[in-house]
């Protein structure tokens, strides 16, 4: 559960409730624009230049440089104040380049080639630029040197810091052409211009800073920010509605084992008047600043909360996501956007595939992943996540993952164990193990008939299951390596003009071990030669140099991995099965199950959790969004008279309907063997605990 | 600026209506949605209160009216700027609905009666 002040617990469920909801909207930024571009003609070799898209204003350490002296000789002391710079990104090998520091306190930005002179002036003029895909450009913004300068309420003080004094900023503009804004005498070591809000630039694709004279004589340019993301909070006025759906299980009619879900939003938007523009969010509306940002992949962030007893507002956050398509009717009033959060991201990325993996945890194999992920994927770079250490308590003696999406592959390893993937509140990846799935804490909120408008705890007949057969699928390493692949007689690979190819090819047999036990052979016709083989479990990238026009046959030899010894584990509950007939749960084939232990340890889960009826619940309820997936939630089970059944739930499914109003619809899968001794009634009332067969607890209401 | 002074008008813009056989009111519409629980208790979630103005005229004249016409005929929102007893001044952006009238014969079709001009709070 979200953590909120009494006084928003109050207003959840107060007679009369003032719900708000607001969203902010990320139009354009680094992290969602891949086609920013940032280039200078006068950069210093020490420059980490990509830096000034970065959204990190601020450069905190005193770099150590050699450039800066009248004499051209060090100023640099051995005084304690001065720190080596990190490592800039190396230009001349771009394709084996060290990724420098972009921690915010390594920022180092735009440092240009040339010292000004005495009196400050550069002879030619440092010019940086930053193109990117048509926005609109509603703020102006540059941050110099502000290492030693001032702070001041919302900036610095004048004069304090090195800065850009003489400059000018040129817009391109793909209706207006080249806009230039001159700025003389800045004095403060982060200039900004809001009002060129007002000139209504909305199609602007590249930005030029010429830099003619600096703060300071005999110094480098040193700009640590200079590219404005565009983002804007919208609120009740402008939201018609705003629906919220987050769950843990999917009700797809099977067991939820292994889930991995995106949660997803609607949001529906006037569209008559937003901030003085009329018919705001239609695409192709000329005046409208949204012209050119209303597409896929915006960034959202939404929140919930109440106006409590002051007339203040509490907000919680309710995740953040994508935008699909924006959509806008002649014959509606609103737009509409459906986005989801980050999983949906991961399904539209491709993992390529890994090697073989030896001994080794479903922990360390989804590590592997998940900061592959961030190394490689576009807007998974800010990725952070959570993987419960339970996880190290399963290993594979012989594990891959062949190429598929990251969504996909992360399901592969979650099923193998039976945890959860879900996103957070907070945007952060969580994978929690199998015992999450029964074990609950002290429960952290009481729906009671006052809060609910109805509730119905279904049967699910469809989840009970008394026997589960888990299939093993043991891989062990061939006895010997053998031909994975060769290319057909009326296939071979043809050279072209440049006498350079690359390809993928897919071995015949999968997995195949390339490294340490059998190393993978690639064998080629004469005069042709394998330049560059990257392998993978199921296939290898290769690059064939040989004669133009000419065409080579491809034969790889490496040791593959097989199942041998494929066992079904069963285990059942026959006091269920007596009762309720023979069901039985046929467990996804995963390969990363090979051993009995591990079929075990799934069972162990699995079985008690649904040898019985379930009577999971389903409320409609007035709402509270700070309760999360995954909290504990005590809700009757019978009411009649002075006899209160209560039960304890935990939350697999949230749905949040807000139009001005706000309602709730929760899931929750009911707790077994929930630690009575830890609960704390909050009213006073006084409980007995009744242990029932298959020991799930529940209260008797003593009142 | 007097007790009891109405301007309405684009923002910026407001002019002093005709108190001329005007009466004066204004109300609070409430938004929102009630419902009743399982246990039966009544709750309601407030979207938000507006006010509501009401400027009704026994009789005006036409030019009058018809600056009444006129902001209509704008389709956009207004400016509605009023005196209270205490002589401070509350100001509200407001819609202008569209209103009836009937004509007052027998005072050489210069006016008009049963005007009822409703403003509502965006």
């Amino acid at each position: 559960m979200i953590s909120t002040s009494t006084a928003f617990s109050t207003a959840t469920t107060a007679t009369i409730r003032k719900p708000k909801a607001r969203v902010d909207i990320v139009w354009s930024a680094l992290e969602i624009d891949p086609a920013i571009k940032v280039s200078s003609s006068h950069v210093n070799r020490a420059a980490n230049i990509d830096q000034i898209v970065d959204g990190n204003k601020r450069i905190v350490k005193k770099w150590g440089h050699l450039k800066e002296s009248p004499t051209g000789t060090s100023v640099i002391k051995a005084d304690g104040t001065w720190i080596p710079m990190p490592m800039p990104t190396p230009p001349e090998a771009p394709d084996n380049r060290i990724t420098p520091s972009n921690l915010v306190l390594d920022q180092v930005g735009w440092w240009s080639e040339t010292a000004s002179d005495v009196s400050s002036n550069f002879s030619v003029a440092q010019v940086l630029t930053v193109e990117f895909d048509a926005r609109p450009i509603t703020s102006l913004y540059v941050s110099g040197d502000s290492h030693d300068a001032t702070p001041l309420s919302g900036g610095y003080v004048d004069g304090t810091g090195q800065y850009p004094v003489d400059f000018t900023i040129t817009l391109t503009s793909a209706s207006e052409g080249d806009i230039t804004i001159t700025v003389t005498g800045n004095d403060n070591a982060e200039y900004s211009n809001t009002a060129i809000a007002e000139e209504y630039y909305i199609d602007i694709t590249k930005m030029v800073l010429s830099i003619t004279k600096w703060s300071d004589p005999y110094c480098v340019v040193k700009i640590a920010e200079f590219y404005t993301t565009f983002e804007q909070s919208f609120d009740g006025d402008t939201i018609k509605s705003l629906s919220i759906l987050e769950e843990r299980v999917i009700g797809d009619g099977t067991l939820p084992v292994g889930n991995i879900s995106s949660n997803v939003i609607d949001l529906s938007l006037q569209n008559i008047k937003v901030n003085g523009i009329i018919d705001p969010f239609f695409p192709s509306n000329p005046n409208s600043i949204y012209q050119n940002v209303l597409i896929k992949n915006r960034k959202i962030t939404p929140y919930l909360g109440f106006e409590l007893s002051g007339g203040s507002i509490e907000w919680v956050k309710m995740g953040t996501y994508w935008t699909g398509d924006w959509k806008a009717d002649d014959n509606s009033t609103t737009a509409s956007v459906q986005a989801r959060d980050r999983m949906e991201l991961l399904r539209l990325a491709e993992y390529p595939g890994s090697d073989i993996y030896e001994d080794t945890t479903l922990y360390d194999i989804l590590e592997d992943v998940l900061d592959h992920s961030i190394a490689n994927v576009f807007n998974m770079s800010d990725l952070t996540y959570t993987i419960d250490t339970e996880l190290q308590d399963y290993t594979v003696p012989w594990a891959y993952l062949p190429k598929a999406s990251y969504f996909k592959t992360i399901k592969k390893i979650v099923e193998a164990c039976m945890a959860v993937a879900y996103m957070s509140r907070e945007d952060v990846l969580i994978i929690e193990g199998p015992s999450k799935l029964t074990e609950a804490d002290t429960y952290v909120l009481e729906i009671t008939s006052n809060d609910y408008f109805n509730r119905l705890q279904p049967q699910k007949s469809e989840e009970l299951k008394n026997r589960v057969e888990i299939t093993t699928q043991p891989l062990v390493p061939a006895s010997v390596p053998e031909v994975i692949y060769k290319t057909g007689s009326k296939n071979k690979l043809l050279m072209n003009s440049l006498g350079t190819q690359n390809t993928t090819i897919q071995y015949k047999k999968k997995p195949v071990y390339s490294s340490g036990l059998g190393t993978v052979d690639v064998v080629v016709d004469g005069g042709f030669t394998c330049t560059v083989a990257t392998f993978y479990a199921t296939h290898a990238d290769l690059t064939i140099t040989g004669p133009a026009g000419t065409s080579t046959s491809i034969e790889i030899e490496g040791t593959p991995l097989v199942i041998e010894g494929e066992e079904v584990v069963v285990s059942e509950d026959t006091s269920s099965i007596a009762t309720n007939g023979l069901q039985t749960y046929a467990y996804p084939k995963n390969d990363l199950i090979q051993s009995r232990d591990m079929a075990d340890d799934i069972s162990e889960v699995l079985l008690p959790s649904y040898k019985m009826p379930r009577k999971d619940a389903s409320v409609d309820w007035r709402g509270n969004p700070a309760l999360e997936l995954g909290d504990v939630i005590r809700l009757p089970e019978y009411i009649r008279g002075s006899t209160i059944i209560k039960g304890f739930f935990k939350v697999t499914k949230n749905k949040f309907n807000f139009d001005g109003t706000l309602k709730m619809s929760t899931e929750a899968r009911k707790v077994l063997g929930t630690p009575i001794g830890s609960m704390q009634d909050t009213d006073g009332s006084s409980y007995v605990l009744q242990d029932t067969d298959d020991a799930d607890p529940i209260l008797i209401y003593q009142g | 600026m007097a007790v009891n002074d109405i301007k309405l008008g684009v923002s910026g813009s407001e002019a002093l209506l005709s108190a001329f056989g005007r009466k004066f009111s204004e109300s609070m519409e409430e938004i929102s949605r009630e419902d009743r629980t399982s246990s039966g208790k009544l709750v309601r979630d407030i979207i938000t209160t507006k006010k509501m103005f009401s400027l009704k005229y026994d009789m005006i004249h036409d030019d009058d009216l018809s600056d009444f016409a006129d902001l209509y005929d704008l389709q956009s929102e207004l400016s509605v700027k009023i005196t209270r007893p205490d002589t401070t001044e509350d100001t509200y952006t407001v819609l202008l609905r569209p209103f009836d009238k009937e004509r007052v014969v027998s005072l050489g079709c210069k006016y008009w009666g049963g005007v009822n001009i409703k403003l509502a709070e965006v």
